[in-house]
């Protein structure tokens, strides 16, 4: 290329118009050169490049303009006749793709070397727009990543599957590495069932939700098996790598604060029906919430029409016996007392008053300094949110500091710790059942004013008796938040340290440790009177957690002539995890109000789980590149689990990835700035939890003195074989007309051999399930990003980003002796009776898609109904649809005037489907709004009736109408999940960031670095089918997040408000 | 220096390894264990499926109860009960392993067999045909898709029922060994083979339609130990002390109030002015005291024909079932059960005896169940002696009086012999047809699909209109 330039200077010196030479020297803010800038005479096909000390000279006309370009920096254009002094100072780029990123064990590359697809969010992007939860920055920003959020609130956990899922077992979440020292972002859950009188699941958060955005300085997604492959057995889900901030030097400390306040609105509630209220048949009256009065102890709306008639309510007047007032539901007091009839009006909005404006605070300040011998970043954040259910809160500090010192020219050190400290009075109950508000909402009456239950205790029986509308079956929801609490505690120390020896100029020593060490206590109280509970109970469930990383690398690196770059490097690793998990229970207390395990009215109730897991590696890799336009990186590692049975416990990965950039050698027009080819193929191995090789018996409880044990329910499996997955990957990057247009397109299939799963089985067989070696899945995918600078101008500029991703997996091979593959369910009741099974058919199924019961159908498709005018079901499983989105797309627009800065994201979900508890108790308690329809004349159901035989059927037109309780009651049974799909697909305004950074000459007045001010906006509008909840936000179950099914979700929120972020 | 580095990293490598084979094995539970434990759990388990099941669903299908709310199963829409499908054959696993484990020992054989045929007949006569034969084979053989038996393979077939039941007899007869870990009766193997021979007697006149059990029916009468009394029947009571707590203890109000007294029961008591009736009952809210009333509610009433009723009219269930951690003993089989198979045998000439004397032991043992005092009179007012007609229906009145709240078996035998008369529910869901078995658990279609597939052709189809073996 030099050598093609050369030439046509030449040519052109010998021209000889009038002509200088202008020479100087390229470099960056930190004053470090830049080699390799391109150099070009605008209008012209000449130019050249900045050598490997930044230095550069070229023949130019006096009119000509220069502009200087390279990846990572803004352009700088510089006319001949302005300029005098040719040693320029290239300016970072913001927004542009970086071009060194962090991969694998931290190694920093640059971008163009890579033959495999990273995608980087820098830390101001991070803290643009503050979400305080880590992983749902990465929504809608990086290709191919889909995130999900709990249902509880900021504290909640959101997950987070990078191209799909490639395991059928696992949890499919990334890797996450902080500082190039993997940390756990396990959410190990309460070990509850949610039966008839247990605790419901609760979310309290997964584990990367405890970082602080402004601690981070990038994310560096690595997509695939290829990127991934150095980390071994846990990156099979693909790798988010993070790093810290450093300390930067300035004038004294330097002084950061960054500060947020966000205001969180309810933004999807179930639509509600307010013409009818509580009752079967059109009549009610309270007596006693227990079935006393008429339907009192009923859930279903479908009682009289509320305009304004006078009946007996819970929050009817009355008198007690000495004559005071009290109010209908204090049955007590009142005992037997007349309630005054009183309006019986709508209360539309009762449940949305209920819930509150919710508060997130975000401050934090940051100090650092540095010289040349190091430097230091000490950090404190703190967030504090209310949450918009009543008394449910999450609050979090976080102190890290970060340093770096050269002890000599040749040794340094780098260290890191972030101390976490977390809390929550009260984190929601999820799932299905009294422990749930929503549970409480979708079963109360339409008419129930919520006003009264505030004051949530019955008259004269405070600690004991609660006053509800429901005595039979539900909780005040103002007594479940504000008594039955689900609070914890949990203190986490994230700490690493890296040394580095340069031993020679090309080879080095790396040693790096890091710990993630944490302890989570969590209180469950429980009052007298809970549905759940009647006389109270109180459980902590304590869970520690360490995980150690230790890792030595030696590597080398040199240049072996002009045009051949060589680097190695071998290593080791050690890694080790230790989980213990205790929770002791109360079931019934003494006394009222003492949540202490001395209260304990009966014996406690113990479980108790230990496991630890290590991992033994060691690896090597190179990376050859050739005249900057080819480059070969291979990579081996080894990995020794001590999950697998001895015989199998190594095994082996590999992974080459290459890289052509096509324009450093074509002949490409002058519009075409950068191209590169790149391919990628791995095989990576992986292990599974500890304790599934070996049958053990399970503790029950005992019966009197008689000690209990049983089977466990799952097969283990002595024979396991570590999972492989084949990985072939290719894709380019092209930018265009000066990078103004850059497009990154890859396409990959995952092969995925030996899966370690537990297969679903007849619990005839005397196992539910089996620990098996599954098929043969394969997963193929595209993702697209493109960025465009539609507009820049010198005050103005407008950019936009695309993110696309689809993918789908599909069975290739069943495991042997499987001829149906049911790879899971999620059970949409408790009992078994209402089950999704996850199934994929051999023959073209997906995975994810959904089986589940539904109506009797003719062979043209129609509902077959009863004499009785009521639809039939029938227990045969039918495909209800697929959890996985067919497409996710994601649109950020950014604008920029003067020091105004706008940026919007869209947030696009195509496809998929989701099985909707909401709407399955809703309906058939009458409080949706679509339930309206045939109150008053009863409901002929569309479908046909059977008046032939069963063998012979003939039918006809149904005619028979029924009454709108019974048909809803029918139609929406809760055993048939046909009833209850909706279309998950979604779009979303994610994003709204608008900021106004204030001119330096403004702000240097006052000794003032930087002063940002922005208005933000998150979660803003969701358009999607169903009117009821955010088909975004997943469920939980026992002690997983399942998928596709709706379970009673929390209304996800809105939030808005403003930050405000200072340097000095 | 080059040597040093490579010393550190095989070093670090080793030190890695060092409690590297240890660190899998699960130090929580056992890997092996004394088959007493596992005797323990499954008699305390499935005795509480017993009267769980008799509660939540036994007493609604056999009308002892009525529900208002949140059990489908009253308005006849059965579902598959895959909770009791799995808990069972769980239950038999470890009684497989009972066996396993101590090979030596025949005590714990044969009472591990005897519950075997116990949890069989439940799987059988609720759900058909089922894996017998080949289940359990998950763990020895790799078969996690057991084929389905017939209703009459598993009860009359080789290591069927009765094959496990005479077996089991005949072995405890004679071995020396012993047995711990019985909560129910405390290693005493005679009271063993008296359950044994007592469930011998309840299946053989199950199937009596079926084959022709008269010699050996007689032969157990005349030759084998039976239940004597109450004392010796097979009853695993509810302690104070939880976690072993009769569940509607601790229950919610709703799951209490939701089943209520069932208008078949006030029809069948109040004219026998039967004590019992108080005893299963409470008074409505609206009687006075003196004058209690005890009415009870039609079974499967939609919401809205309830509104027909006022509830305070309608009787709860006695407080004995909602106030009282210990007062429900729940029952595999009772004295007075065995008493009314062997009147009904008598009564049908499968024995010799007198079918009254059967009867009025099998009365006189219900109310020494339930620690109440028969009145005097009872056994010769109006509808109560043999002799005047209606015999059969007679003894399955008083055995279905006296089977409240014992799992299923009032509704088999109401299945098999249509007494008490049960009226139809007027809403029911199934087409105005009394239904006799759950559909099979849907996770059988999803991972067991061929032999469910097949199962369910077998029988007629997998609803709930399918009759067994014995009862067509």
């Amino acid at each position: 290329m030099k050598l093609f330039y050369t030439v046509i200077f030449v040519m052109i010196g010998l021209v000889g118009l009038s002509q200088k030479t202008i020479q100087g020297v390229v470099s960056n803010e930190k004053n470090e050169t830049i080699p390799y800038v391109k150099v070009k005479i605008i209008n012209k096909n000449q130019g050249t490049e900045t050598d490997e000390n930044g230095a550069f000279k070229l023949m130019v006309n006096a009119s000509d303009s220069i502009r200087f370009s390279a990846i990572g920096y803004e352009n700088q254009t510089l006319s001949v006749q302005n300029s005098i002094d040719w040693n320029i100072t290239l300016v970072s780029a913001v927004n542009e793709l970086d071009e060194v990123v962090v991969t694998a064990l931290g190694l920093k590359r640059n971008k163009r070397d890579l033959g495999y697809a990273v995608q980087t969010l820098k830390g101001e992007e991070i803290t643009e727009v503050r979400h305080p939860n880590l992983v749902n920055a990465l929504a809608g920003r990086v290709a191919g990543v889909q995130t999900t959020n709990g249902s509880s609130g900021v504290g909640s956990s959101s997950r987070v599957i990078i191209r799909g899922e490639t395991s059928l077992s696992g949890n499919n979440q990334p890797l996450f590495v902080v500082d190039g020292v993997p940390v756990s972002n396990e959410f190990i859950a309460n070990n509850t069932e949610n039966l008839e009188s247990g605790f419901h699941e609760v979310d309290y958060g997964n584990g990367i939700g405890d970082l602080s955005p402004d601690d981070i300085a990038s994310i560096n997604v690595l997509k695939g098996p290829s990127a991934a492959a150095l980390y071994g057995a846990r990156a099979a889900g693909g790798v988010i790598v993070i790093e810290t901030k450093e300390g930067k030097a300035s004038d004294g400390i330097g002084v950061s604060i960054n500060s947020s306040v966000t205001f969180e609105e309810i933004a999807f509630l179930p639509q509600f029906q307010n013409r009818y209220g509580q009752g079967a048949g059109g009549v009610f009256a309270y007596e006693d919430g227990l079935g006393s009065g008429i339907g009192d102890g009923g859930l279903v709306s479908f009682g009289p029409e509320m305009n304004g008639q006078l009946i007996t309510q819970y929050d009817g007047p009355s008198y007690d016996e000495n004559g005071n007032p009290v109010r209908g539901g204090d049955v007590i007091a009142r005992n037997g007392n007349p309630i005054t009839p009183t309006a019986w009006n709508a209360n539309p909005d009762n449940v949305r008053d209920f819930f509150q404006t919710g508060v997130t605070s975000q401050q934090n300040i940051a100090l650092s300094g540095a010289n040349d011998n190091g430097s230091f970043r000490l950090s404190y954040t703190r967030l504090d949110n209310q949450g918009t259910l009543p008394n449910s809160d999450f609050i979090r500090n976080n102190v890290a500091l970060t340093s770096t010192y050269n002890f000599t020219d040749r040794l340094s050190v780098r260290t890191h710790a972030t101390f976490i400290n977390s809390s929550s009075n009260h984190r929601p109950g999820l799932g299905y059942g009294s422990e749930n508000v929503m549970y409480s909402f979708l079963w109360m009456g339409r008419q129930v004013d919520l006003t009264a239950a505030e004051d949530y205790w019955q008259a004269g029986q405070e600690g004991f008796k609660q006053y509800t509308y429901n005595s039979q079956w539900l909780d005040n929801p103002y007594f479940n938040v504000y008594e039955n609490r689900n609070g914890f505690e949990k203190n986490r120390l994230l700490g690493n340290a890296m040394f580095k020896y340069e031993i020679s100029e090309h080879l080095n020593l790396r040693f790096r440790s890091g710990v993630d060490t944490y302890s989570d206590l969590r209180t469950s109280r429980r009052a007298f009177s809970t549905q759940r509970f009647p006389i109270g109970a109180y459980r902590e469930d304590d869970v520690s957690f360490t995980e150690l990383n230790t890792d030595l690398m030696l590597a080398y690196d040199n240049n072996f002539g002009e045009k051949l770059k060589f680097n190695a490097a071998i290593g080791a690793n050690n890694f080790t995890q230790e989980t213990r998990y205790k929770s002791l229970l109360a079931g019934q207390l003494s006394v009222p109000g003492i949540y202490n395990f001395e209260n304990s009215k009966i014996p406690l109730e113990a479980s108790q789980f230990n496991a630890q897991k290590q991992i033994n590696s060691v690896y090597g890799l190179t990376g050859i590149a050739y005249d900057r336009f080819l480059f070969l990186d291979v990579t081996l590692r080894n990995d020794w689990s001590t999950t697998l049975p001895v015989e199998s416990n190594s095994f082996a990965y590999y992974s080459v990835n290459g890289a052509f950039v096509f324009t450093e050698k074509l002949n490409t027009p002058d519009w075409f700035s950068y191209g590169k080819l790149r391919v990628s193929t791995s095989s990576v191995g992986s292990d599974t939890d500890p304790f599934q090789l070996r049958n053990t018996y399970a503790f029950n409880q005992n019966y009197g003195s008689y000690p209990l044990l049983t089977n466990s329910s799952i097969l283990l499996n002595e024979n396991l074989k570590p999972e492989r997955i084949n990985a072939l990957e290719a894709g380019t990057e092209l930018y265009f007309f000066d990078e103004r247009i850059g497009l990154d397109v890859t396409v990959y299939q995952n092969t995925a051999k030996n899966q370690i799963i537990t297969l679903p089985t007849s619990s005839s067989s005397g196992y539910a399930g089996q620990v098996i070696n599954g098929g043969v899945i394969q997963s193929r995918g595209v993702e697209v990003m493109l960025t465009t600078t539609n507009i820049k101008k010198e005050n103005f500029s407008w950019s936009t980003y695309v993110n696309f991703s689809k993918g789908a997996s599909y069975v290739e091979e069943l495991p042997e002796g499987i001829d149906q593959y049911t790879t899971g369910f999620a059970r949409l009741y408790t009992t078994a009776e209402n089950t999704v099974f996850y199934i994929a058919d051999s023959d073209g199924g997906r995975i994810g898609d959904m089986y589940g019961t539904g109506f009797q159908k003719t062979e043209d498709g129609r509902i077959i109904y009863g004499a009785n005018g009521l639809p039939l079901r029938d227990n045969e499983l039918r495909y209800l649809g697929n959890y996985n989105p067919d497409f996710i797309l994601g649109i950020g627009n950014q604008f920029e005037y003067k020091g105004f800065k706008l940026n919007v994201l869209l947030d696009w979900r195509h496809g998929g489907e989701i099985i909707s508890r909401t709407r399955a108790v809703g309906s058939t308690s009458g409080v949706l709004a679509e339930t309206i329809d045939g109150r008053e004349d009863g409901i002929i159901g569309d479908g046909v009736v059977n008046v032939g035989t069963e063998s012979n059927p003939i039918y006809e037109e149904n005619t028979t109408a029924v009454s709108a309780s019974e048909y809803y009651n029918q139609f929406y049974n809760r055993a048939n999940e046909e009833s209850s799909v909706y279309d998950a697909s979604y779009l979303k305004i994610r994003e709204i960031g608008l900021s106004y950074t204030f001119p330096d000459r403004w702000v240097s007045k006052f000794n003032i670095e930087a002063f940002k001010v922005g208005f933000i906006a998150r979660n803003l509008f969701t358009w999607t089918e169903n009117p009821h909840f955010d088909p975004e936000l997943s469920a939980m179950q026992g002690t997983s997040q399942i998928y596709g099914v709706e379970d009673l979700s929390y209304p996800s929120s809105r939030s808005y408000g403003i930050q405000v972020q200072f340097k000095f | 220096m080059k040597n040093i580095i490579i010393y550190i990293v095989v070093a670090l490598f080793f030190f890695g390894c060092k409690k590297f084979d240890e660190s899998n094995i699960n130090q929580n539970a056992p890997e092996n264990v004394n088959p007493q434990f596992l005797l323990s759990n499954v008699l305390a388990e499935a005795s509480n499926n017993q009267a769980y099941w008799g509660w939540h669903a036994g007493n609604l299908l056999a009308q002892h109860s009525s529900n208002l709310e949140f059990l489908p199963v009253d308005r006849y829409n059965l579902g598959s009960n895959e909770g009791l499908w799995t808990a069972t054959y769980r239950l038999m696993k470890d009684l497989k392993d009972i066996k396993n484990s101590e090979q030596g020992n025949e005590a714990y054989t044969a009472v591990a067999d005897v519950l075997t045929a116990h949890q069989a007949s439940l799987l059988t006569d609720l759900w058909t045909n089922v894996p017998f034969y080949e289940a359990l084979n998950g763990q020895d053989e790799g078969n996690f898709t057991p084929a389905f038996d017939t209703q009459e393979e598993i009860y009359t077939g080789e290591g069927g029922i009765l094959d496990l039941l005479e077996n089991a007899v005949n072995t405890l007869q004679n071995t020396t060994d012993r047995i711990e870990g019985d909560l129910m009766y405390q290693g005493n193997l005679n009271q063993w083979i008296a359950f044994a021979n007592s469930l011998r007697v309840r299946y053989l006149v199950r199937i009596s339609n079926k084959v022709n059990v008269s010699t050996e029916l007689q032969d157990i009468v005349d030759n084998s130990v039976l239940f004597q009394s109450v004392m010796e029947e097979a009853d695993v009571p509810y302690l104070s002390a939880s976690p072993n707590q009769w569940v509607i203890f601790t229950e919610r109000e709703g799951r209490y109030v939701d089943v209520r007294m069932s208008k078949t029961a006030e029809d069948i008591l109040t004219p026998l002015n039967d004590p019992r009736m108080a005893h299963y009952y409470k008074p409505t809210a609206n009687s006075t005291a003196g004058n209690e009333q005890y009415l009870g509610l039609p079974n499967g009433l939609s919401r809205q024909s309830q509104n027909n009723y006022d509830l305070s009219d309608i009787s709860l269930m006695g407080s004995f079932l909602r106030d009282e951690p210990d007062a429900v003993k729940a029952s595999f089989m009772t004295y007075s059960e065995l008493q009314f198979c062997l009147a009904e045998a008598a009564q049908k000439g499968l024995i010799s005896g007198s079918s009254s004397t059967y009867y009025e032991n099998g009365i006189q043992a219900s109310f020494d169940h339930l620690g109440l005092q028969m009145p005097s009179g009872y056994l010769t007012q109006m509808n109560v002696p043999l002799g005047s007609g209606n015999e059969l229906e007679k003894i399955m009145t008083q055995k279905w009086i006296a089977s409240f709240l014992n799992g299923f078996e009032a509704w088999f035998d109401f299945r098999r012999t249509g007494f008490p008369d049960l009226p139809m529910p007027q809403d029911n869901l199934n087409n105005n047809v009394f239904p006799v078995r759950y559909a099979y658990p849907s996770t059988e279609q999803a991972v067991n699909g061929s032999n469910y597939s097949q199962a369910a052709g077998a029988i007629g189809g997998d609803n709930y209109n399918s009759k067994g073996w014995w009862e067509q």
